[in-house]
């Protein structure tokens, strides 16, 4: 609210680090390689990298402009910034599912990051390991989940601890601010991170040839079998639409935590390079890192056949039931699985840090809430909701949340955003604030891929996506009857808090009318 | 691998790595 001193990056490399952690996820490690090996090998390294140029680096540049932009104004969510490039009363409306969207996604996000802290804890106890097969795994993570009681664990307690010193911990971090937590976090954990990965990246592609366990199978294989590209596999529509998708979630675009980070940069910082910064570091966790554990060690240990049953056995059963698999038939397997997870779990708590500040950000920016209340209020809503996601997970409740949080707003914020920006504040106008204060020099025919190009890619993806998931999803054609009144309950859910976040937004709208034209 | 395995492997892991160290060096000389 008008007088509240709006907090400040300390340094550069911290705010990039912050938007890196954000975007370098779960998805990175497992869901790049899956859906690379499963869509054409190397071949699908061409239209993802198009994406990343004609998608991703656009849209990140679209949303540290207008984050940054917005912050001026002292707004840090999308329905103030949406308003300051719009005079329209629709707009801040618009912005609504910029600040449901990420605490949507948040609600079931932090308790699959304690998964992998659960998993870290399991693996260095050695109890993990007492899993020898893959239906034993199985077995583990089934009664990790609390689905199944069996010889692994008689309940959910574990889980639920886990869950809770997780949820504790974000919420501690998010309650020293943007500097000395969120900043700080990131500069510890991404390195962190990032040296593990090579650990792992190293311990998989130096593999002896020699060990029992790969039956004669190579390093050199195992790359190729990533990387050997099927170039016929290009003329499937579906092969471009998926790199898309890919380079969508793995950037954190369209979510609305890239504008709010933003908005804590001064008005003559740089976003042109530090966006690209960010968006490279994910892209280096991406394909450098990600690319070269999970398939690679699941071709070397269960051959060809297994890797793509695995590729396509979905990215919890990769990370979760295979991987530990991978790490029970190396040397020192309890340390690197242990390593493995302690690396998902950087990964999710430096993203789910990031899904919980757009919320802050709205309570304390609009209606004047101090730090500690609004973390207390986020953290009592988001812990309520969260519970639901934790005992009905075997009922779908996680996956409608998953539809709507982390699909369906994200194309859609995704191309309002856009549209705003390149028409509606106007090709020029966004070229000035992009250029403001850069450090890079930005080629010139980004004008018109942002004008025209990034649009129309969008505007695809979300007519493809509404026929191919949108309705399918919407009448649940593969929801079993049982578990309907639960994803009717999520749905519920959802567009409760949605009706809340307008009325929210309509009434301080009401009392501050005008507010959006006075910049700090 | 096939060769054009290694050609795909090579110019993504370039450009990644081109494009990491170029901007974190402007970055960090700019900080």
């Amino acid at each position: 609210m008008a007088g509240l001193q709006r907090e400040r990056w300390k340094s550069k490399m911290g705010v990039i680090l912050a938007v890196a952690g954000s975007a370098v996820g779960l998805g990175n490690f497992l869901r790049f390689p899956a859906k690379a090996t499963a869509n054409g090998g190397g071949a699908f390294m061409i239209p993802y990298l198009l994406a990343f140029l004609l998608l991703g680096i656009p849209l990140i540049w679209i949303e540290w402009s207008i984050g940054r932009r917005g912050g001026q104004y002292g707004h840090g969510t999308a329905p103030g910034i949406f308003a300051s490039l719009w005079k329209h009363p629709l707009a801040k409306y618009l912005g609504s599912i910029g600040i449901l969207g990420p605490f949507i996604i948040l609600i079931y996000y932090t308790y699959i990051e304690s998964w992998t802290l659960g998993y870290a804890y399991y693996s260095f106890t050695g109890h993990l390991f007492d899993a020898a097969d893959q239906n034993q795994m199985k077995s583990f993570l089934a009664a990790y989940q609390g689905i199944e009681h069996n010889q692994f664990f008689s309940g959910i307690r574990s889980a639920y601890i886990f869950f809770v010193i997780t949820f504790v911990l974000n919420f501690a971090l998010i309650s020293y601010g943007i500097r000395s937590g969120i900043e700080r976090l990131s500069k510890i954990a991404m390195p962190i991170l990032v040296f593990i990965g090579i650990i792992l990246a190293g311990r998989v592609l130096t593999v002896d040839p020699a060990d029992v366990s790969t039956q004669g199978r190579t390093v050199n294989d195992a790359l190729g079998f990533v990387w050997n590209p099927d170039f016929a596999r290009l003329l499937d529509a579906k092969v471009w639409l998926e790199a898309a998708g890919q380079i969508f979630f793995t950037l954190s675009v369209g979510i609305g935590v890239i504008l709010t980070y933003a908005s804590y940069l001064r008005k003559d910082d740089d976003v042109a390079l530090s966006g690209l910064t960010a968006g490279s570091m994910n892209e280096f966790c991406e394909v450098i890192l990600g690319g070269s554990i999970v398939i690679p060690a699941a071709f070397l240990f269960f051959g060809a056949q297994g890797a793509r049953d695995v590729a396509g056995g979905g990215t919890f059963n990769l990370g979760f039931v295979t991987m530990p698999l991978i790490f029970h038939k190396m040397a020192f397997g309890q340390l690197f699985c242990g390593l493995w997870f302690i690396l998902l779990f950087l990964a999710g708590i430096t993203s789910s840090v990031s899904l919980i500040q757009p919320m802050m950000s709205f309570l304390q920016d609009e209606f004047g809430m101090a730090q500690k209340r609004s973390v207390i209020l986020v953290g009592l809503i988001a812990f309520a909701a969260s519970n639901l996601a934790v005992f009905f997970l075997a009922h779908g409740f996680l996956d409608e949340l998953d539809f709507w949080g982390g699909t369906v707003f994200l194309v859609v914020f995704a191309t309002f955003e856009t549209i705003l920006f390149g028409w509606i504040h106007g090709i020029d106008n966004a070229w000035k604030e992009l250029e403001s204060g850069s450090l890079l020099r930005v080629p010139r025919f980004y004008r018109y891929v942002i004008k025209y190009i990034t649009p129309t890619f969008l505007i695809t993806l979300l007519i493809v996506w509404s026929y191919q998931q949108f309705w399918p999803t919407l009448m649940m054609s593969s929801v079993a009857q049982a578990d309907r009144p639960y994803v009717w309950g999520a749905r519920i859910m959802v567009f409760s808090m949605l009706g809340i976040t307008l009325f929210l937004i309509r009434i301080i709208w009401s009392r501050t009318k005008g507010r959006v034209d006075h910049a700090d | 691998m096939r060769i054009d395995g290694w050609i795909l492997f090579g110019v993504s892991w370039a450009i990644v790595l081109f494009l990491t160290v170029f901007t974190l060096i402007r970055t960090l000389m700019n900080d």
